[in-house]
């Protein structure tokens, strides 16, 4: 298959959109430091709430913006095969979770106006909201100024079965959202454990929405690659070195499976009870996906 | 010629050019035929055993 040299007007728009991508960043990462004194004039007196949230707002509505473009050139950036690193992957992943920061640092200022007794869980809220912006901008400036690099150099267009790209980013994906999810399992068993709370079924919805938000991310870029593949009429989802990878990674999946599973029962024995049944399914999902994931990601590697 | 030349030539990823290359990954019968057409060669002047493999 011959490759074709990328033509100079797709270069020029990744570049223009890669432009405005870091200006719109550098203003969020001020905005930032706005929203850190905005934050602790709330916590002094909640009557100054009015006049600081409209800044609050601006700043979120231009994140929003960020949140737009930079999604725009990340999937420009895999579209036309550009090489990205595994910072790129994780800038996703903080991409996607500061999109929920801003729903929950909404939610918690609301509580936090309404003048609630007790808001220490908001400002924990806030306060996590503020490091994962902060950790987003700083990975997020480095992929920006990488992207532009790579395109400033001539891209071939290659077909999905032979770009590596996506096959690496969905397994670094895969291992971020699995790792997120065994830990936020595990904060929900040791909460939940220590509360005695009596778990309902609509507990058990709530938990398993929450695991769904989770994998988003990993469904996200699996969909999209399974688009990209029907677009070009590809019948090969894969090469035959990819195909050995995956199935070695599936070998060794199922076989670790089964004492991790077992170890979960021995440890469990009938203990956990309803938080068992609660976690079981996303636990299984997520392990699996964190073995699948490194299998396949070390079988590629060590290559 | 690189590796990620030769890869879109035959249809197959770069790392697949390197793992073999690099004696790590065996290619199936379809896929030596590809290369060693690519190269004009026959596929044994491109393939070949080694000692400790023929004793098997």
């Amino acid at each position: 298959m011959k490759t074709e040299v990328l033509p100079s007007k797709q270069n020029t728009k990744t570049q223009i959109i890669s432009l405005i991508t870091l200006i719109l960043l550098l203003i969020s990462f001020l905005w930032l430091f706005y929203k850190i004194y905005a934050y602790r004039e709330i916590s002094e007196s909640i009557s100054s709430f009015d006049s600081i949230y409209t800044g609050i707002a601006v700043g979120n509505f231009l994140k929003f913006i960020l949140l737009i473009f930079f999604g725009i050139l990340l999937y420009r950036a895999l579209k036309n095969n550009v090489r990205i690193n595994a910072l790129a992957y994780f800038a996703f992943i903080t991409g996607f979770f500061t999109i929920l920061c801003m729903f929950s640092d909404w939610a918690a200022l609301h509580d936090i106006f309404q003048g609630e007794p007790n808001t220490s869980n908001e400002w924990s809220f806030l306060k996590m909201g503020l490091i994962i912006n902060f950790i987003f901008y700083i990975i997020g400036f480095i992929t920006i100024i990488k992207i532009r690099r790579e395109v400033r150099t001539s891209v071939t267009k290659r077909k999905s079965v032979i770009d590596e790209t996506i096959f690496e980013v969905i397994q670094y994906i895969g291992i971020v959202c699995s790792s997120i999810g065994l830990g936020f399992i595990l904060f929900v068993c040791l909460v939940l454990s220590h509360n005695h709370h009596v778990i309902s079924k609509s507990d058990i919805v709530i938990m398993n929405l929450f695991c769904l938000v989770i994998f988003l991310p990993y469904i996200s870029i699996i969909l999209y690659w399974i688009i990209k593949l029907i677009r070009e009429e590809n019948p090969e989802p894969y090469d035959e070195k990819q195909k050995h990878d995956l199935a070695m990674a599936g070998l060794i999946t199922w076989l670790l499976s089964i004492p991790i599973v077992m170890i979960y029962f021995l440890i469990d024995n009938g203990r956990m009870g309803e938080i068992f049944k609660m976690v079981y399914l996303p636990l299984y999902l997520f392990a699996t996906l964190l073995m699948f994931s490194i299998s396949v990601l070390h079988n590629f590697k060590k290559s | 010629m690189s590796q990620e030349d030769l890869a879109d030539a035959i249809g197959v990823t770069r790392q697949t050019i390197h793992s073999i290359e690099k004696g790590k990954f065996i290619p199936s019968t379809l896929l030596a035929f590809k290369i060693a057409r690519y190269f004009e060669k026959n596929v044994e002047e491109i393939f070949f055993l080694v000692n400790d493999e023929t004793k098997r």
